[in-house]
C-alpha cells in the first residue's frame, strides 16, 4: 500500500500543501517547529480519522480557521484509492472513501504504522504502551479481534460493578466471569500467536541495525500457567483456577486483579530484561526495531505493507546506526516518510528529500 | 418572554416526553392549541384511557386490556413453544414476523453497570409457567449484547433444569441483503450458524 499524494489544507501551521510521495523513502527536512511532523499527523489522521498526538480534534484545526480538510490516494495492489477526511469546529468530522460517506473502520482505507519519539516508552514505560502496541496492529488486521477487546472492556467494567457490591452476589458473578475467562482466553491466544511472529521479526530486524547483541520477546501473563502449553483450552482452565483461588482477594480489592488487562511483554536483551538493563541509546533501538517489526508483521497478517512514518527517529542514534537504519529503510519493499533535521546527511540513498519551511514544502516533485 | 401560564405548563408536560427538547416541545404545544376542540380532548382522553386500562398480562408480561391477554387466549397459538423477550416493544418486533408460539415477557431492566443483580429478575412465574404450561421448547429471544448473554445463560440454566429443550436467535445475514456488504464478524457468525440445505 503506498500513499501517491497528499493535500492538505487548514491543518495545523499548514495553510495549503500539496505533496507527491515517491514509492520509497520520502523524506521531511526542516529546522524546529516548521511543520515536518504536522505533515505525518495528516497522513495518518488520513488513515485513521483520528490523531497519535492528540484526542481533540479541534487542535489540529489552522488558528482563526474552521475547518481542516486532508485528500489523498493511495495505491493498492490492484486499485486507486481517493480518501477525504473533513472536519469543521461546528459540524464536526466526515470520512469520504472514493467519494462515498463512510467510518473509520472502512476496509478500504489507507493502512499506516507510526513510530513517533515516545515509543521510547514502549520499552521502559507502562505496560498499557506495549499492550497498546500489540493491540493497535491485532485490530487493524481484524475487525474481529477489534470486537473482542470492545467486549472485554464492557464485561471488565460489569464484573469490577459486581465486585463493588457488599456482599457480592454469586449468582451475577459466576455467569458473568464464565464470559470473562472465555473474552479472556481469546484476547490472549490471539496476542500469544501475535508475540511469536512478532519474535522472530524483531530478532532479526535487530540484527540488522546492530552488530551486538540478541533480543528477545515475551508475552507475560498475569496469572500462572502449568505445563507451560498455550492454548486456548489450556490458558481458560489455568484462568478459571486462578480466579477461583483469588476470588476473595478481589472481592476485598473491589476490583479485577487477573486479565489479558493487566498482561505484559517483556522484551529481553541478551537475556536480561531490557526496561531494566538496556541503555538509553539501546532501548531507542529496540523501541525503533519493534515498529519496523509491526510494518514486516502487517504484511505477513494481511498480505500487504501499510505505510510507515517516523517522527524524529533519528535523533540520538550514532551516525553508524543512523546510515544502517535509513539504508534498511530506504532499500525496504513499504514506502515511508520519515522528518528529520536538516543536516542528518541522509542524501546519499536516493530518496525524495524535502525541505518544510513555515509550513511550505520546497523541492516538491 | 413570558407565556400565558396554561401555554408553558403544556410545553412544561411535553418537554418530558422523550427526544423531546424545547423547541419541539413548543412546536406540538401550537400544533395542539390550533386543534379543533374535539380533536385536543381525544387527545386527552386517550392518554387517560391509556394510562388507566393498560396494564401487563399478569401470563405473559405483554401490555394489555382484558385479562388474560389476546395472545394468551389466541386458541391457534402452539402452546408447546415459548419465546423469553426482555421488553413488550420485542414482542411486538416479534409478532410482525407471525411467530405463532406464546411469550414471557421479562419487562425488567438488567444492566450490570447500573448494579442490577440477576437476583433482581424474578423468574418464578416464569417456573410456574414452564412446569403448568405443556411447553417443550424455550426460546430465548434476548439482545446480543453483554447483558442479554449473561441473562440467557441465567434462564438458559434454569430451564434447562425443568428438562425443556433451550434455543436462541440465530445470528446471521439479514434478509434482503447483500454477502458481499455485510460485516465480516456478521457473516462470519452466519457461517458458522450454516444450515443443510
Amino acid at each position: 500500500m503506498k500513499l501517491k499524494k497528499i493535500n492538505i489544507s487548514n491543518f495545523r501551521n499548514i495553510s495549503q500543501l500539496e505533496y507527491t510521495a515517491a514509492p520509497g523513502l520520502n523524506v521531511l527536512m526542516g529546522d524546529n517547529a516548521q511543520g515536518k511532523t504536522n505533515i505525518l499527523e495528516a497522513i495518518y489522521v488520513l488513515a485513521n480519522g483520528s490523531s497519535f498526538r492528540t484526542n481533540n480534534d479541534r487542535l489540529m484545526v489552522q488558528y482563526e480557521k474552521k475547518c481542516f480538510h486532508l485528500k489523498g490516494t493511495h495505491q493498492t495492489e490492484n486499485r486507486v484509492i481517493s480518501t477525504e477526511v473533513e472536519y469543521c469546529l461546528t459540524n464536526g468530522k466526515q470520512i469520504k472513501i472514493n467519494s462515498k460517506k463512510t467510518n473509520q473502520n472502512n476496509q478500504n482505507r489507507l493502512r499506516v504504522v507510526v513510530f513517533t519519539p515516545d515509543d521510547l516508552y514502549l520499552v521502559k514505560g507502562s505496560p498499557s504502551r506495549r499492550r497498546n502496541y500489540i493491540d493497535y496492529i491485532l485490530k487493524e488486521v481484524s475487525n474481529e479481534y477489534r470486537l473482542l477487546v470492545d467486549n472485554y472492556y464492557k464485561i471488565l467494567r460489569k464484573r469490577n460493578e459486581v465486585l463493588k457490591k457488599n456482599p457480592i452476589n454469586d449468582r451475577t458473578y459466576n455467569l458473568l466471569n464464565e464470559l470473562f475467562i472465555e473474552y479472556s482466553a481469546k484476547i490472549i491466544t490471539a496476542r500469544i500467536n501475535f508475540i511469536n511472529l512478532l519474535d522472530s521479526l524483531v530478532a532479526k530486524n535487530f540484527g540488522q541495525m546492530n552488530q551486538e547483541g540478541a533480543i528477545k520477546i515475551k508475552y507475560a501473563l498475569s496469572f500462572p500457567v502449568q505445563d507451560g502449553k498455550v492454548n486456548y483450552k489450556n490458558l481458560s482452565d489455568n484462568l478459571i483456577k486462578y480466579v477461583e483461588e483469588n476470588k476473595e482477594n478481589e472481592v476485598r480489592r473491589k476490583s479485577t486483579l487477573v486479565g489479558p488487562h493487566l498482561d505484559d511483554i517483556n522484551i529481553y536483551l541478551n537475556n536480561k530484561p531490557a526496561r531494566l538493563f538496556a541503555s538509553q541509546g539501546q532501548q531507542r533501538n529496540i523501541a525503533v526495531s519493534l515498529k519496523i517489526s509491526e510494518v514486516h508483521a502487517f504484511k505477513e497478517l494481511s498480505d500487504y505493507y501499510p505505510v510507515f512514518l517516523l517522527d524524529e527517529v533519528l535523533a540520538e542514534f550514532d551516525d553508524q546506526r543512523k546510515s544502517r537504519l535509513i539504508e534498511q529503510i530506504s532499500s525496504s519493499e513499504y514506502q515511508s516518510f520519515l522528518t528529520s533535521v536538516v543536516n542528518d546527511m541522509i542524501s546519499s540513498f536516493g530518496s525524495k528529500i524535502s525541505l518544510v519551511r513555515n509550513g511550505e514544502v520546497e523541492g516538491n516533485n | 418572554m413570558r407565556l400565558a401560564q396554561p401555554l408553558q405548563a403544556l410545553i412544561d408536560q411535553l418537554l418530558k416526553l422523550p427526544s423531546i427538547g424545547p423547541k419541539s416541545a413548543q412546536r406540538l404545544a401550537m400544533f395542539i392549541l390550533r386543534l379543533p376542540d374535539e380533536e385536543a380532548r381525544q387527545l386527552a382522553i386517550s392518554i387517560i384511557d391509556a394510562k388507566k386500562k393498560v396494564f401487563p398480562c399478569p401470563t405473559c408480561g405483554y401490555l394489555t386490556d382484558v385479562n388474560p391477554c389476546m395472545i394468551c387466549t389466541d386458541q391457534r397459538r402452539d402452546n408447546t413453544l415459548l419465546c423469553i423477550a426482555e421488553e413488550v416493544t420485542d414482542v411486538m418486533a416479534i409478532e410482525r414476523t407471525g411467530f405463532n408460539g406464546r411469550y414471557f415477557v421479562l419487562n425488567q431492566d438488567f444492566n450490570l453497570l447500573k448494579g442490577n443483580d440477576i437476583d433482581d429478575i424474578d423468574v418464578k412465574s416464569l417456573q410456574e409457567r414452564i412446569v403448568n404450561g405443556g411447553i417443550q421448547e424455550v426460546v430465548l429471544a434476548l439482545n446480543p449484547d453483554i447483558d442479554g448473554e449473561v441473562l440467557s445463560r441465567y434462564l438458559a440454566s434454569i430451564i434447562a433444569k425443568k428438562g425443556v429443550k433451550v434455543t436462541r436467535l440465530a445470528h446471521g445475514l439479514p434478509v434482503g441483503g447483500d454477502i458481499e456488504f455485510t460485516d465480516e464478524i456478521t457473516l462470519k457468525k452466519a457461517i458458522e450458524g450454516r444450515k443443510e440445505f
